[in-house]
Order: structure tokens, then C-alpha cells, then sequence
């Protein structure tokens, strides 16, 4: 583990901007991809960024201090994640504990609905029900996968699952736990809220669910949750499948890859109903993980 | 130690005079009456400290088996004592109640307690006919004399089957006198191995027909509910804490002296073990009492059959015959009949004031006058056998004794508790209705001295015993000494000493 | 050596409850606030004093020179202390919330129940155990019925369970008694260790009849329905006592008796799946199964007392699980875990008793918007869901964490899976709890109302505090439970202040609070260095252009609360929930009827004729048998 000082706070402060940074240039990038799926040009690949500074010059509204406190908890908490994502082999607080991971991304969901919840608005509070109904359907393929990973490897460290991929494609788990990695990818595009599960945001439906009332740096805050949701999540999948890699742009490049898969599924899909959302994420995603934890299982018995 | 005749000469005496000075002072015949339950009480608790060992006295003179010996030692002391209590408080309760009754009720308790210490004392089994006979008649006058609707009804659905198993009893004691020639409980007991098996379980059944009658066994009991229910309070915690105490005793007598196939067990023809089959019923009768307890609404029938359910416990205890089981059987049955007759005061009381026997109509009653509340718990919590209270050790002997015997007892512990649990379920029942807010008003029951003093002396016994048994441990463990072992124990012995040292 | 300290702490409180009797209510709630600041100090004079006894004689015939009594072990120390903190917290929340309106009779009552909760910890003996155990039954079915119909209702079910259970405990020790002849807890465990070997049938029978004991009072399945019922109905100060406490002492008795057996036997005394021996891999799963379950009745929950009565069954199922794993990170996270629970469980009941207390109102979807009013309660609400959840850097993460650590060891996945299938599906209930019940739109009827009284404030404070230390600092529980690991012969945890080594990987609490922490400041400054803000008051909604006002639009219709989770429900329609709790009850009723036959069998007037016959034919049946 590493020790607290000030030369970790700088480390830490950096990760901070790098993911917040990487994030919103997948978010432009992938503004980009879904507007030539559609025949068009699409904005500037650094819209994203344009956005976020735009929001935050505005001016706000605010109903009452939970929202604030909501907000504030749910970027940093998610911030807090990103610091356990091993970047490009390198895990800034030493650990990469694939549990903590998966708890602390639950503060930016819960602050995040706390903080919209607070305001008021129905269609938030719809939104955020749905993503936790969601969340229920798409995590436990997820830790089914992790767990069969945990069972080679005897360790539940990303950094490990990582290393343990080095050496040539065909170590790649994408080729050692392909059910998993099929699981995994059904439930990634849950995870990430895009069609076909982009219950939770629902534009037409409930009027962008949780953004509702976020107005200024609020919205802002909201983008850039966005923004380290896909650093995090699509790190976690490089990690964990594409055999995580020893320099920057190698990463870079591999999370790109993945975000890219996931917004055109997005692009052409249209959105399941809630229910059956849930009910397909465990009929597919689930029946598929639950195979590769049994495969796995007994070869490891 | 002739004094012990005084227990049964002294009501005797008194009652047969009530009759005049009934008629002359009524008050006073009545308060006389009191005095000599009183008496009762003391000459007992006299004559059970003084116990040592077993005792046996002869009447008038003449020696068994042509006279009637009686039997002090310490099973009878400890028992005639917890009845005399029994009695004492039952009735002071009823002549303080308000509630009166003619000078001829008094004089009808005087006759059954008489009774039952002749049934306690005695050491001759025509001698315990003549008595459960005078119980009997007492008995169903007693039950008669309720103001209820059940009440005829109950004394004659008592009086029929005690009448015709009484005929049993006859029939068995017939048959003992032609094959021994004596009727003397202890020569009985030194000779009864030379009896034919067969003719002896014959002579078991008849005896012990009127005898699981009087003890409320299932299917016998087909009298108690509607007697309790008819009867008057008092005269139901008489039956609950004195006459099955009584007739549990006879049992214990009978069964382990008599019936004795050695070491505690009981006899056995070809397949047939009688302690099997009594520890069968035993155990039919728990579970029948307890869900039938379960399913009532009317207080006093819903005590009636919690004490079946008891005495099929305490008939399962006896029937395993070892020493911790007599011990436990003896306890529970002692503890049952102080915590029954706290609870059957206090529902009498209840009852009497505000006219509703369901509880129910209950509801509420402890807000306005907690202490009722607080007694009803304690009785129940002495019933049920929770630690802390007098009851817990008597169940726990037992059950100790019961779950070591392998399968069967095994299954028939599990049997036990389930009822317990059922038990457990209807006293809570009640106990909070009691206490719960109610919509209606509520009456206040206001209770007189002479109620204040008897539930603070139940609730002392309960509560003294359930923190230390030792209280009594003393005495009740010389029991099981006394009654196992055929010609070797305490009973026998000493009656045999007394003949002999007699034959000078 | 002999001390009467023991005793005190469990007379100590009964007498002084026999006492408060006399005395009006608010000074019954004082007395019961001071009775714990002194078990306080008691409880920490005792600590780590090994040698401590209180042993009596008692004269009891069938029991040849019967000791019984107290005597000091580490691990019910250690329970000891967690729930004497506790209890203190909840005593101060009770004095302030047992005022004029709201007061109950509970206090001396809730005195003697923690004089015997004690006496359970400090166990020398399983007679003296016993004998404590049934008194904490029943007081506590008096407490949690109150006077009320239907609190007695929920409370009776739980207390005949817990009776079933206490005989199942009555019937084992004499079992064990009458190969060893005394009550001695250590003897009882050593002849259990042996009989597995040679006689490993009756060993079983011992060891289930005690399980069914503990199940019972722990409400694992197939008891896993009473909490809801007797949790929520009790009052609303005891709920705490009841789903932080209580529920812990089966816990505490399978730790007591069940595992060291399993721990002492030989290794091929039973036949093993996965290192772990055959009945504990099945108490496992009967926990993983309570887990789940007790999530999804909490999912479907409208009333919040309810909701959160499953949430603990639940949470005992994770203990349950971490327990059966039979390694001593498995020990070690199962008392983490009940230290844990204690504390945010009984935050979270004792701000929704604070909630009830300013607004008398239970069921969820009429609340809302609380936080707003009410601050310190919502974010003590806040900081226990944080902690339920498991989301780090509050205390849940930590025990959750090494539960997990506990099951990989023992590579037990399925069970694993359907403990995470609790964990994410926690984060549902929890989050829905606290939407309807603090966030939303604050009805109109409860503008007026005020945060909690000074009394209540401190006691939700403290709870926040224990919440928040052992998140960031496991070791601070973790020390002491490697005592009680090291006292029973078990491996300890390796474990600093902050940081803890499992299985598979290691935590370091400080570090990631810190992490959190800063990644909080960061945000804090962008948000800071942002734009204006401008407060707006809450009816003042985005509503697609539409005038609220044309619809008598009030805050009530606006706040979404009511079937939070109908998707869900759709889809579990075809599972049968409530089919135990169905089936119980059919069971008490046809026993009632059986009670009205055997009644009329009774009635008839020539019943008894053919009666005596029967009865004969009875006893000659049963002799030959």
C-alpha cells in the first residue's frame, strides 16, 4: 500500500484530471462515431469539453443543500474509484482491489441520486429507480465473471488479473473466458446506461431522468460523471479481458475500443422496457456467466 | 404419631355438626368451618416437619390386614400439606369473596378434605375406596352447587363414569384380597410379584381405571371440562390443585409401590409393559390437553385442560419410574397445584365480578388494575415452567428424564415441548389481552384483604421455589427412597417394622 | 477468581427494573439511561479479566452437586461491550423520545431484558444459560406487544418460534448431561468433538437440536418471517434494541457451541465440499438463501420499519454465511459484521424513530422530503445506509469485504453470488427508504416539523461516529476480535489500524478514505470555482412547460413513493413469497381445530362409556407397543 503524503495527493490529483480528461474526450469522440453511423458530420471530438466548461461558467439552481452535498459526493466518490483502476499497469494507491471497485462506484450512484432525488422531480426519482433496478440485473453477471477470474488467480486484484494477460494476445481472458467476456459485454452496455438499456437517462420517456433539474455546474458535474464513468468502466473491462497494457496510449487505445463497440450498439438499438430489461440481462448476460463460473469452478476444483 | 388421625377426625367431627349449627349460626358455623381448614393446614405442616422417614400408625388396634393402618412419611406429608393449603385458601377465598353460600357448602369442603387426607394417609386400598367414595359425593354436591347452567351438568357427567370405574376398582380389589388375602397396600407390595402375570395386569387395570379418572387423563377426563366450568371457582382450584394432586399421588402410590416390576419400572405380561402403556397415554393426554387448552375462549375450561395437560406430563414422569422422574413429577405437580390455584383464584375473581368468563371480554383489565395482570402472569409463567419460577424445575427433571430413552423418548420430548410451545402460546394469549387498550371501558376490579393475602403468599411460593428448589429439594428426595424397590422401600419397610415390633 | 461483578451486571438492571415499577415514566427513562452509563463503566472494569467466575451450588436433586453461574470469555466479552455501547446510545435516544405523547410502559421491562442479555454473554454454564435465555424471551414478547392487539400478534409468532427453538436448546443439554453429567459449556464442547467420531449420528442430532436454537432466535430460514412483523410493530425506540441487539444472540450461540465442535472434531469426523465440513457448508447456504430472500421481501416493502426488519434478516444471513465457512476469516468477519450491523442498524431504526416521533406516520410513500427539516436525522439515516450497503469508507465496506474474503478462501462462488444478489439488491431498498422517507417533495402537513430534541441528537451523533470509525479504522474492532479468534484457539487475522489482509487481497481503510476524501475536495473546488447559484424553492420543478397549479398540484402527488420498484415486483409475481408465513399460519389454525374437536369429544353426554373403553383398549395398545 501506499503511503499518504504529499507526493501521493499530487499523484492522486492528477489521476483526478486524467480521468475527468479521458473521459470527456470518449464522450466527444463518441458524439463523433454515433454521427457518422447516422450520415452525418457530428460536433468537434472535444465537444465534451466545451460543454462541461460551458456549464460550469453558467449559473445555477439549487433547491436545497442535499443536492449539493448529493453532486459533490457522487463525482468524488466515482473520482475515488477511478484512483483503484490500474492505468496502464500502474495502480496509484497500490491496491486495485476489484471489491472496493465495485462498492465505491455505489457512491456515485448513490450520491448522484440522493443529490437529484433532493430536487424534487418525479421523472428524477423514476430514472434513478429504474437504474437501481437495473443495477440488480447487470452486477451479478459482472461478479459472477469476476469471481471465476478470482478462482485461476486466487487473488481478486485487477492489477493481477492485468499482468496475468501479458505476453501475447492469446492470453488475452477475451479468448480464455469467452462466455464471460460475451456476459460481460451485455452487461457493460447496461452499466454504462446506452441502448438498449438507457433506462435511466430516457430522454423521451421521463425527460433525461436524473438531469432533470441540473442546471450550470451542476450539469457540468453531471457530465463529468459521465465522463469518469466511462474511464472507469471501460478501464475495468481492459483490465479485466484485453489483457490491460504497459503504456499510455496502448490503454488508451483499448478503452477507446471498447467505448466505441458500446456506442454502436447504441447507435442502432432501440430500449427494452424495464422489465424485460432486467429479465434479459439475467436470461443472457446471466446464463452466460453463470456457465463460465461453473466451467471455471470445476476446473479449478 | 396418632395425631395424624386428627387430620381426617377433626373436619369429619365438624362437618357432621354444621348441619345444626348451621341452622342456629350460620356466620358462625361458616367461620368455624375456616378455623378448622386452618387447623388442617398447621397439624399437617406440624406433621410434615416432623417427618423423618416413613411412619406407619395403626387405628384402634388392630393390625393389618384386619385393621387399617395409616402411613406417614414424607411423599403423603408434603402432599396432605400442599392440599390442606389448597383447601385453606380456596375457601377463604370464596367465604370472603362476597359471593355466599349456605353453611352446607362449608361443611361439604369439610367433607372432602377429610377425604382426600383419608386418601393421602391411608395404607389399605378398601380404606382408599371408602375415601375417593366420600370425595367423590362431596365432589359432585360441590360441583352442583355453582350458580351456572354446566353445573348440574357437570356434577352428573362426573358422577356417572367415577361410578361405574369405582365398580372397576371394586373388582380389582376383589381379586387381590382372594389371591393374597390382604388389602394392605404394603403386604400388597412385598407379595405382588407371586401373582400371575396376567391376573396382575388385570388387577392393574381395574385399579388404575378410577384412579387415571380421578387424574384427568385422556380419554378418562371426559368429566372435566364441564365440571370446572360449572363449579365455582374456588371449588375448581380445589379439583385442579387438590384432588388431581391427590389422585396423582395414588398413582405414584399404586403405580410404583404396588405395581412394581423393580427398580421403579412397572409390571410386565408377555409383550405387555404397563409403563409403556401409561407413558403412551401420558403423552396422548399432554397434547390432547394443551391444543384443546388452545382452542378455548372460556378461562376456566381453558385452565381445566391445561391442567390435563399437566397431569399427562406428570403421568409420563411417574411412568418412567427412575428416581430423577419421580423427583421431577413430584415438583411439577406440587408447583402446578400452587400456580393453578393462583390462576383459578384470580379468573375467579375476575369472573365474579364482572360477570364475563371469556377472556376475550378480558381485554384491557390490567390497564386499570395491573396487579391482576402481573398475578395471571405469574400463575402462567409457573404453569408453563419458565425459569425463575417454580414450575421450570419440575419440567426440566422431567424432560431430562424423558429425552435419554432413546427413540421413543426421543419423540415423545419433542411431543412434550410442541405442547409446551401450544401452552406457552394460549397463557400469553390471555395474559396480554389483559393488558391490551381497548376501545370499551373497562371495569375496575377491586379485590378485597383476604385475595391480597392469599396471591402474595402463592406468589412467594411461586417465585421462592423458582429461585431456589432447594427449599423442598430436601424432603422431595428422600421420596424416591421411600417408594422404589418393592420390600426394600422406606414404605414398605416401615410398615413391615411396625408389624412386627407390633406381634409382641 | 470469584468476583461479584458478575452478577451485578445482571441483577444489577433486573432489580433495578423490579424497582422502576413504582415510578412514573420519565423517571423510568432516566433510571434506564443511568443503569447503562454505570454497565458502561462495569463492562470496561471486567475487560480482559480472564480469570473472572461467580459459580453457586444449588441443591437439586437429579443433578448431583449442581454448580452453576457466570465466568468471563473473551468472546462474550466482546458482545458484552458491543451491545453495552450500544444499548447506551439507544437509552439516551429513549429518554428523549419517551415524552408526554409518546411514552411507553417498556422501560422496566426493557431494565430486566438487558440485565438477562448480560447474564447471556457471561454464561459459565448451560443451565444458567438456559435460565437467562427464556427470561430474555419473554420479557422481551411483553415489550414488543405493549398493550397493542396487533403488536402482540407479531410478537407471539416470534416468541413461539423462539420457544420451539429454546426447547430444541433444553432437550440437547441434557443429551449432552447425561454423557457428561455436568452443564459445564467446555466439557459439553469436548464430548461433541469426541461423539463425532464415535457416535457421529447423535452428535448431529446434538448439534442440529442447537442450531434449530440459535436459527430460531436469529431468524435464519426457514424463521426468517418474524422480524418483519415483530421488529415493526414493537415500539418504535426498541426496534432498535431488538434488529441491532437481539437478533445477534443466536449468532452469539452458534459461536458459543456449534463452531468450536467444528473446529475441535477431527478433520474426517465429517465429510467435507470445498474444505468445508458437510453441515456447515449446509448452514451456508440455508444463509446465503436467508440473504436473498430477506432482499427481496425487503424490496417489496412499503412500510419502512418492515423494510428494514428484512434488511436485517438479511444481514444475518451474510453473518450466517461468513460463520459457515469454518475459517477464522470467516469468524472474524461474521463478529465484525454483528459489531457493524449493531451500529448502523440501530442508527437507521432510531432515525426512523425519530421520523415517526416529529410526523406518527409509518408507511413511506406519505412521507418525504425530510432531510430538508431534519437535518442531523437524515444524515445520520444517510451515513447508515452508506454503511448497510457496504460502500466504503463507512464501517459496512469493511466486515462486508472480509465476508467475501471468507467465502473466497473457502472458493464457495454460489454461495458468493447470491450474498453479492443481496448486496446490490440492499442498495435498492436502501436507497428507496431513504427517497420517500427524506427526499422528495416535503408534504405540506410537515413543513412545520423540527429536527429531534437534544437527547435523541447526541444519540444519532454517536451512532454516526461508530459508523464512521471502524470504516476508516478496522482495526479498532479487529484488535479485540483477534483476542476472542486467539482465546478459542483460532488463527487472528492479520490486521494493523487500518489496514486488514484477506484472502485474496488487502484494504487499507485509511487509504481509502483518504482517497475519497480528496477526490471529494477536488469536486468541491470545480464546484466552488463554478458558477452562481440561486436556491429555488422545492414546488418550483421542471414540469414540461405545464402550470402545476392547473392540476391542485401538492406536494404529496408529487412526491414518487408509492410501488418505488413495480418492475421488480412484475417480474418476481411467480415467486412464492410469504408462502412460510402462509404456511405457519395454516398450521395454527387447523391446530385450533384440531382443539375444537377434541373439545367435542368432550361434550357428548354417553361420551364417556364408550371412553373408558377407548381408553383401555388405549393402554393395552401403547403396553404392547
Amino acid at each position: 500500500m501506499s503511503n499518504i503524503n504529499g507526493l501521493l495527493s499530487l499523484k492522486l490529483l492528477g489521476f483526478s484530471f486524467l480521468s475527468m480528461s479521458v473521459g470527456l474526450l470518449f464522450m466527444g469522440l463518441g458524439r463523433k462515431v454515433t454521427a457518422r453511423i447516422q450520415r452525418r458530420l457530428g460536433p468537434p471530438f472535444y465537444q465534451a469539453f466545451l460543454d462541461v466548461f460551458k456549464a460550469f461558467s453558467k449559473s445555477s439552481i439549487t433547491h436545497n443543500y442535499v443536492m449539493d452535498l448529493g453532486i459533490i459526493m457522487s463525482l468524488g466518490g466515482l473520482i475515488a474509484t477511478a484512483f483503484f483502476i490500474p492505468f496502464a499497469g500502474y495502480a496509484v494507491l497500490g491496491s486495485s482491489s476489484i471489491v472496493i471497485i465495485l462498492y465505491l462506484m455505489s457512491i456515485g450512484y448513490l450520491g448522484m441520486a440522493m443529490g437529484v432525488s433532493a430536487s424534487g422531480n418525479p421523472n428524477a426519482t423514476i430514472g434513478i429507480s429504474r437504474a437501481l433496478a437495473l443495477m440488480l440485473g447487470y452486477e451479478i453477471p459482472i461478479v459472477m465473471i469476476v469471481m471465476a477470474m478470482m478462482l485461476t488467480y486466487g487473488s481478486s486484484d485487477l492489477l493481477t488479473f492485468a499482468t496475468a494477460q501479458q505476453g501475447g494476445f492469446a492470453n488475452w481472458h477475451i479468448f480464455k473466458y469467452p462466455l464471460g467476456f460475451l456476459a460481460i459485454e451485455i452487461s457493460f452496455q447496461a452499466m454504462l446506461g446506452e441502448a438498449p438499456y438507457d433506462h435511466m437517462i430516457a430522454p423521451a420517456e421521463i425527460a433525461s431522468g436524473p438531469m432533470v433539474e441540473l442546471s450550470g455546474k451542476y450539469l457540468g458535474i453531471g457530465f463529468l460523471l459521465h465522463a469518469v464513468q466511462l474511464y472507469v468502466e471501460t478501464g475495468l473491462i481492459v483490465n479485466l479481458f484485453l489483457g490491460g497494457a504497459s503504456t499510455w496510449y496502448v490503454f488508451l487505445l483499448k478503452q477507446f475500443a471498447v467505448y466505441f463497440t458500446s456506442m454502436c450498439i447504441n447507435a442502432v438499438m432501440a430500449r427494452y422496457r424495464i422489465e424485460q430489461g432486467i429479465a434479459h440481462l439475467w436470461k443472457y448476460a446471466g446464463t452466460l456467466a453463470l456457465l463460465q463460473l461453473f466451467i471455471t469452478r470445476l476446473g479449478v476444483f | 404419631m396418632n395425631q395424624v388421625i386428627l387430620l381426617i377426625a377433626i373436619p369429619l367431627l365438624v362437618a357432621f355438626s354444621m348441619p345444626l349449627t348451621g341452622k342456629l349460626f350460620p356466620r358462625v358455623s361458616k367461620v368455624i368451618a375456616l378455623l378448622t381448614l386452618l387447623f388442617e393446614a398447621i397439624w399437617a405442616g406440624f406433621i410434615l416437619f416432623n417427618t423423618k422417614g416413613a411412619v406407619s400408625v395403626v387405628i384402634g388396634g388392630w393390625l393389618p390386614p384386619f385393621g387399617i393402618n395409616l402411613v406417614v412419611d414424607h411423599l403423603s406429608g408434603v402432599v396432605a400439606f400442599v392440599v390442606s393449603i389448597v383447601v385453606l385458601f380456596s375457601i377463604f377465598f370464596q367465604l370472603s369473596s362476597g359471593l355466599s353460600k349456605k353453611p352446607n357448602f362449608y361443611m361439604l369442603s369439610l367433607l372432602l378434605v377429610a377425604s382426600l387426607m383419608g386418601i393421602i394417609f391411608t395404607g389399605d386400598l378398601f380404606n382408599l375406596f371408602v375415601f375417593f367414595e366420600i370425595a367423590g359425593i362431596s365432589a359432585y354436591s360441590l360441583i352442583a352447587s355453582g350458580k351456572n347452567s354446566n353445573s348440574s351438568n357437570g356434577a352428573l357427567g362426573y358422577l356417572i363414569p367415577a361410578s361405574v370405574a369405582s365398580v372397576f376398582y371394586l373388582v380389582g380389589i376383589a381379586l387381590i384380597y382372594s389371591t393374597l388375602g390382604t388389602l394392605n397396600i404394603a403386604q400388597i407390595a412385598s407379595s405382588f410379584s407371586s401373582v400371575k402375570p396376567i391376573l396382575a395386569t388385570f388387577i392393574a387395570f381395574s385399579l388404575l381405571t378410577l384412579v387415571l379418572l380421578e387424574f384427568e387423563i385422556v380419554p378418562f377426563n371426559s368429566w372435566v371440562p364441564r365440571a370446572y366450568q360449572g363449579a365455582p371457582s374456588s371449588i375448581s382450584a380445589i379439583f385442579s390443585s387438590g384432588l388431581a394432586l391427590a389422585s396423582g399421588y395414588v398413582m405414584l402410590r399404586l403405580g410404583v409401590i404396588v405395581f412394581n416390576g423393580g427398580q421403579g419400572g412397572f409390571i410386565r405380561t408377555g409383550s405387555f409393559e404397563l409403563g409403556h402403556a401409561l407413558f403412551g397415554i401420558g403423552v396422548i393426554t399432554v397434547i390432547a390437553g394443551e391444543i384443546a387448552a388452545l382452542a378455548q375462549k372460556d378461562v376456566k375450561k381453558m385452565l381445566a385442560f391445561s391442567s390435563v395437560g399437566q397431569m399427562g406430563m406428570v403421568l409420563v414422569a411417574f411412568s418412567i419410574g427412575t428416581h430423577s422422574s419421580i423427583y421431577g413429577g413430584i415438583f411439577a405437580l406440587i408447583s402446578h397445584s400452587f400456580a393453578k390455584l393462583l390462576l383459578f383464584l384470580t379468573a375467579g375473581l375476575i369472573i365474579m365480578k364482572t360477570g364475563k368468563s371469556k377472556y376475550t371480554q378480558w381485554t384491557g383489565i390490567a390497564r386499570c388494575s395491573p396487579l391482576f395482570g402481573v398475578l395471571m402472569l405469574i400463575g402462567s409463567l409457573g404453569v408453563i415452567g419458565i425459569p425463575l419460577f417454580s414450575g421450570f424445575w419440575g419440567k426440566f427433571a422431567i424432560i431430562g428424564s424423558t429425552v435419554v430413552l432413546g427413540k421413543i423418548g426421543f419423540i415423545a420430548t419433542t411431543l412434550i415441548l410442541a405442547a409446551s410451545v401450544v401452552e406457552g402460546f394460549y397463557f400469553f394469549r390471555l395474559v396480554h389481552t389483559m393488558f391490551e387498550t381497548g376501545e370499551e371501558k373497562v371495569p375496575k376490579v377491586k379485590a378485597n384483604f383476604a385475595f391480597w393475602l392469599i396471591s402474595s403468599l402463592l406468589v412467594a411460593v411461586i417465585v421462592a421455589l423458582g429461585l431456589r428448589p432447594g427449599i423442598i429439594d430436601g424432603r422431595l428426595k428422600k421420596i424416591p427412597g421411600e417408594l422404589i424397590g418393592n420390600a426394600e422401600s422406606g414404605y414398605v419397610q416401615a410398615v413391615n417394622k411396625q408389624l412386627k415390633g407390633s406381634k409382641k | 477468581m470469584m468476583d461479584f461483578i458478575l452478577p451485578a451486571i445482571v441483577i444489577g438492571p433486573v432489580l433495578i427494573g423490579l424497582l422502576s415499577f413504582l415510578f412514573p415514566r420519565k423517571m423510568q427513562w432516566i433510571l434506564f439511561f443511568l443503569t447503562n452509563i454505570v454497565l458502561l463503566g462495569a463492562v470496561f472494569y471486567i475487560r480482559d479479566r480472564q480469570n473472572l467466575f461467580f459459580l453457586f451450588e444449588l441443591s437439586y436433586f437429579p443433578v448431583n452437586k449442581l454448580t452453576m453461574g457466570m465466568a468471563y470469555s473473551q468472546l462474550g466479552w466482546f458482545f458484552l461491550a458491543i451491545s453495552t455501547v450500544a444499548t447506551l446510545l439507544f437509552s439516551a435516544f429513549s429518554v428523549g423520545f419517551n415524552d408526554k405523547k409518546h411514552a411507553t410502559a417498556i422501560a422496566p421491562l426493557w431494565l430486566i431484558l438487558v440485565g438477562a442479555s448480560n447474564g447471556i454473554f457471561m454464561a459459565h454454564d448451560w443451565l444458567w444459560f438456559f435460565i437467562v435465555w427464556e427470561s430474555m424471551s419473554w420479557t422481551s414478547l411483553l415489550i414488543i406487544g405493549h398493550g397493542r392487539n396487533k403488536s402482540f400478534k407479531a410478537g407471539i409468532f416470534y416468541y413461539l418460534l423462539s420457544l420451539a427453538g429454546t426447547f430444541a436448546l433444553l432437550m440437547s443439554i441434557w443429551l449432552i448431561f447425561r454423557h457428561t453429567g455436568n452443564f459445564e459449556i467446555g466439557s459439553g464442547i469436548l464430548f461433541l468433538a469426541q461423539a463425532s467420531v464415535r457416535a457421529p449420528f447423535y452428535a448431529l442430532v446434538v448439534l442440529a437440536l442447537f442450531t434449530l436454537a440459535f436459527f430460531t432466535k436469529s431468524a435464519l430460514f426457514p424463521f426468517h418471517m418474524w422480524p418483519s412483523l415483530a421488529h415493526a410493530e414493537a415500539p418504535d425506540d426498541f426496534s432498535a434494541y431488538l434488529s441491532g441487539i437481539m437478533i445477534k444472540y443466536g449468532i452469539f450461540g452458534l459461536l458459543l457451541v456449534v463452531i468450536p465442535v467444528f473446529a475441535a472434531s477431527p478433520l474426517h469426523a465429517f465429510k467435507a465440499v470445498s474444505g468445508v465440513p458437510l453441515p456447515l457448508y449446509f448452514t451456508g447456504w440455508i444463509s446465503a438463501v436467508t440473504a436473498a430472500w430477506g432482499t427481496i421481501m425487503a424490496i417489496f416493502s412499503s412500510d419502512m420499519k418492515k423494510l428494514m426488519a428484512w434488511s436485517t434478516v438479511a444481514n444475518v444471513g451474510y453473518i450466517g454465511a461468513a460463520l459457515s465457512t469454518g475459517t477464522s476469516l470467516g469468524y472474524a468477519a461474521a463478529l465484525f459484521h454483528t459489531a457493524n450491523h449493531m451500529f448502523f442498524k440501530g442508527a437507521i431504526f432510531a432515525s426512523l424513530a425519530a421520523v415517526k416521533y416529529r410526523t406518527g406516520e409509518r408507511e413511506m410513500h406519505k412521507l418525504g422530503g425530510l432531510a430538508y427539516v431534519m437535518p442531523v436525522t437524515f444524515i445520520t439515516f444517510l451515513l447508515g445506509i452508506i454503511a448497510a450497503a457496504g460502500i466504503p469508507p463507512l464501517s459496512g465496506f469493511a466486515s462486508k469485504w472480509m465476508i467475501f474474503q471468507a467465502l473466497f478462501e473457502r472458493k464457495l462462488v454460489f454461495q458468493s453470488t447470491m450474498i453479492f444478489f443481496a448486496s446490490t439488491g440492499a442498495f435498492l431498498y436502501l436507497f428507496r427508504a431513504l427517497h420517500t422517507v427524506f427526499l422528495g417533495q416535503l408534504p405540506r402537513r410537515f413543513a412545520k416539523v423540527k429536527e429531534v430534541g437534544p437527547f435523541m441528537s447526541f444519540s444519532l451523533i454517536g451512532l454516526m461516529v461508530l459508523m464512521l470509525i471502524p470504516g476508516t479504522a478496522p482495526g479498532t474492532l479487529l484488535k479485540p476480535i483477534n483476542s476472542v479468534l486467539g482465546s478459542m484457539g483460532f488463527e487472528q487475522v492479520k490486521t494493523g489500524w487500518f489496514f486488514v489482509q484477506g484472502s485474496t487481497t488487502a484494504i487499507d481503510g485509511g487509504i481509502t478514505t483518504f482517497a475519497f476524501v480528496l477526490a471529494v475536495a477536488v469536486v468541491f473546488l470545480l464546484f466552488v470555482l463554478g458558477g452562481k447559484k440561486k436556491k429555488v424553492e422545492m414546488l418550483d420543478n421542471y414540469t414540461s412547460g405545464e402550470t402545476p397549479e392547473d392540476w391542485n398540484l401538492t406536494e404529496e402527488r408529487y412526491h414518487y413513493g408509492n410501488k418505488f420498484y413495480q418492475p421488480i415486483e412484475v417480474l418476481f409475481k411467480w415467486v412464492p413469497l410469504g408462502a412460510v408465513e402462509e404456511k405457519y399460519r395454516q398450521f395454527g389454525n387447523s391446530l385450533v381445530r384440531l382443539g375444537n374437536l377434541i373439545h367435542d369429544f368432550f361434550q357428548g353426554h354417553s361420551a364417556w362409556g364408550w371412553q373408558l373403553v377407548a381408553g383401555i383398549a388405549l393402554l393395552i395398545g401403547l403396553g404392547v407397543m
